[in-house]
């Protein structure tokens, strides 16, 4: 079973389009007992009731796909264009075996969701509010419209072309991704970018600038601050978040009690007179 | 040596392929079920599921028992998941010792038949009758370690004190 | 403006900004930089709410609720902070402070909604297996319409119940605690990159983030001139692996084992 490069009639398309609208609304009432199962199931609606005509194998079918659900829905819309495919295939051939629809989905949401949730909310989710800081730290109105379309512009697109992929490319896609390492590549090419705007954000917005200054005699002052930029400016910056990334993730510090900490600190600092 | 024979309806997804192997200190993982033998789609979407650094295998039942009369496949540490208790219980009796522990983490949620009609072990066994009577064979093997524990974090529950409630 | 008002539009932009959220595509329009702005133009602000968005964009960006747990809710933060922040007369450091204790308190509570809406699980259920399509998409958009609604009506509470006491307990701050936020405010969105961090880091890429530091603190680049530079070098990379990956597969043949089970079994033992 695997759909062999299928060219897409006009009335699939058509479903595909409601299915691409609808994926949307995949998270909307987003619950423990379901995630995006009511959606997903939304989502199948247009294919489940153009194939199937007898009304035992709708319910069956919407019973399938009322399942829990839950994958980066930038990308999940493949899982759900593959899964139409694979609904209608089920349709119309007798010895289809239809738990590997459910196999499938369940198998591919993990994978899709590590992809996607390190490119749109990893990387591209932060260029675009990189981007937008600037705007925002200078009162620029424009600000919240250019995050949104820097974001929204890359997303809508991957959502739709993943939509038709998975319909049309399917099964012979996966056995192609699986052996060509081209994700791992993605991968490490977006990370890269992630790593670089991270890195310029922590010099724009992570600030401190010490008070220390100590007096030499004669009239000399010895400014902390001043001796620090010329090591390497925005040695505090950068080290100390450094430091926050080391105790998150190697001392597995929980967040919020770091951020406490850093509260106090920083009014404790503040009260001795260091910063 | 299989240290896990898991019972899992949906045979590798999500966290299982990524905290399992980690938790039994083993990287390889077959997949004994029939029907993804037979299906090149689920066997490349099951693949993708599990970690880079783990090796994944699929085969039928039958195909997993011959896979054991290798001796380099006993003597290797493994994790076999079979997605009910049926196919859980043929391999058990065929290879014996080399099974270490069953576990029954999920079970028949998804067959399609009225939960009513089935006998409830937990939340997450649902076993038809078949079932049962595989699960009753099963407890007979002398000696079997037969546990339900879903994820490595919760504690293993014996089946058999839970069959005997 | 009243504080009747004032609760009564932030519980709209709320409602506007998160459900809007979900309910389109997870478009990020509950993202601080979004929500602050939205604010700060209904209580009749926008600098204030451009400034402290972006600002507070900085703080919760590590704030990712992956694969379906929670841990902060950023809007909720942003909303009340800002909120606040205008009511009470503009001090925004201390917004800076207030917001994340107030993002934990939002996180709870959509854990709370979540649990609370996870009883119509049976509905859907029941409404899959009589084939009730109708009913599945009402409820669909129901529940959506009924979580976004519960949430606006606490913001409406939050900001009406707490503008006068946190407006007089910021006035009545010590000095050192004002300036001492201000220094927190500087530091606090280390720990936000850091949790990004945790998402893209590995120590061979590592050298990258450093270059990225050094674009803004010794070249002074703005961000938008990073990110073009982040996209060429990602896009350079990325071809140069894709031609490592071709060489690799001329050398070693079919990637795949082709046919052979025995291969297969072998490669699998090895």
């Amino acid at each position: 079973m695997s759909n062999q490069g299928v060219t897409i009639s006009k009335d699939e398309n058509k479903m595909l389009r409601q299915l691409f609208f609808r994926s949307l609304t995949v998270f909307a009432p987003f619950n423990y007992a379901k995630q995006g199962g009511s959606g997903f199931c939304y989502t199948q609606m247009p294919f489940i009731n153009k194939y199937y005509k007898n009304a035992e194998d709708k319910k069956e079918a919407l019973k399938r796909h009322i399942t829990w659900y839950n994958a980066t829905q930038n990308v999940g819309t493949f899982i759900m264009g593959l899964s139409a495919s694979m609904e209608k295939e089920n349709s119309e051939k007798e010895n289809f075996n239809v738990d590997s629809i459910n196999t499938v989905k369940a198998s591919l949401m993990g994978p899709l969701s590590g992809i996607g949730d390190t490119l749109f909310w990893g990387v591209l989710r932060v260029v675009a509010a990189g981007i937008a800081m600037t705007f925002g730290e200078q009162g620029n109105p424009l600000a919240p419209i250019i995050f949104l379309l820097v974001y929204n512009l890359p997303s809508l697109a991957t959502r739709w072309y993943l939509t038709k992929l998975g319909y049309s490319v399917g099964a012979k896609y996966i056995e192609e991704l699986y052996t060509s390492g081209l994700i791992n590549i993605l991968i490490k090419a977006s990370s890269v970018l992630g790593l670089i705007m991270i890195g310029g954000m922590t010099a724009s917005n992570v600030a401190f600038t010490t008070k220390l200054q100590f007096s030499l005699g004669g009239g000399q002052e010895l400014v902390i601050q001043d001796i620090l930029d010329q090591i390497f400016v925005g040695i505090i910056p950068l080290g100390f978040t450094l430091l926050c990334f080391w105790l998150l993730s190697k001392k597995k510090m929980n967040f919020a009690l770091l951020i406490f900490l850093v509260v106090v600190i920083g009014i404790l600092m503040s009260l001795i007179g260091i910063a | 040596m299989i240290k896990e024979l898991r019972v899992d309806d949906r045979l590798i997804h999500g966290q299982i392929a990524l905290t399992w192997p980690k938790a039994l200190g083993l990287n390889r993982i077959i997949v004994a079920n029939n029907a993804a033998a037979e299906d090149k789609t689920q066997q490349m979407s099951l693949k993708m599921a599990v970690p880079s650094n783990v090796k994944a295998l699929i085969r039928s039942v039958e195909g997993t028992i011959a896979f054991f009369d290798n001796l380099k496949a006993q003597d290797t540490d493994l994790m076999v998941i079979v997605s009910n208790v049926q196919d859980a219980t043929d391999l058990a009796e065929a290879l014996g010792d080399t099974v270490a522990r069953v576990n029954l983490a999920n079970v028949g949620r998804f067959d399609g038949v009225d939960k009513k009609d089935k006998i409830a072990y937990g939340s997450s066994i649902l076993l038809n009758r078949d079932e049962q009577e595989s699960l009753e064979r099963l407890m007979k093997i002398h000696g079997l370690n037969v546990v339900h524990q879903i994820i490595p974090d919760n504690a293993p529950k014996s089946m058999k004190e839970m069959m005997k409630s | 403006m009243s504080t009747l008002t004032a609760a009564l539009l932030c519980a709209i932009a709320y409602f506007i900004c998160f459900g809007g959220n979900w309910l389109i595509g997870q478009n990020m329009a509950d993202q601080p930089i979004v929500v602050g702005s939205l604010v700060g133009l209904l209580l009749g602000d926008l600098h204030t709410g451009l400034v402290l968005g972006a600002a507070l964009q900085a703080l919760f960006i590590g704030a990712v609720n992956v694969g379906g747990a929670v841990s902060l809710n950023p809007s909720f933060g942003t909303t009340l902070a800002i909120a606040f922040a205008i009511l009470s007369g503009g001090d925004t450091k201390f917004a800076l402070a207030i917001a994340v204790p107030l993002g934990l308190l939002g996180g709870l509570l959509e854990i709370g909604i979540n649990i609370l809406c996870s009883a119509f699980g049976d509905a859907w259920d029941k409404a899959a297996e009589s084939g009730d399509e109708k009913r599945i998409v009402f409820l669909h958009y129901g529940v959506w319409f009924l979580k976004y609604f519960m949430f606006a009506v606490v913001i409406f509470v939050a900001v009406l119940a707490g503008a006068t006491p946190v407006t007089n307990f910021v006035n009545n701050l010590p000095d050192f605690i004002t300036n001492g936020l201000g220094v927190v405010a500087g530091l606090l969105p280390a720990v936000g990159f850091a949790m990004l961090l945790k998402m893209v880091w590995s120590s061979k890429l590592a050298i990258f983030y450093i270059f990225g530091f050094c674009a803004v603190a010794y070249l002074k680049l703005p961000l938008i001139a990073v990110a073009v530079f982040g996209i060429v070098i990602a896009i350079v990379l990325a071809s140069i692996d894709q031609d490592i990956l071709k060489a690799k597969n001329v050398n070693s043949g079919s990637v795949v084992p082709s046919g052979s089970a025995e291969l297969e079994e072998e490669d699998f033992l090895a």
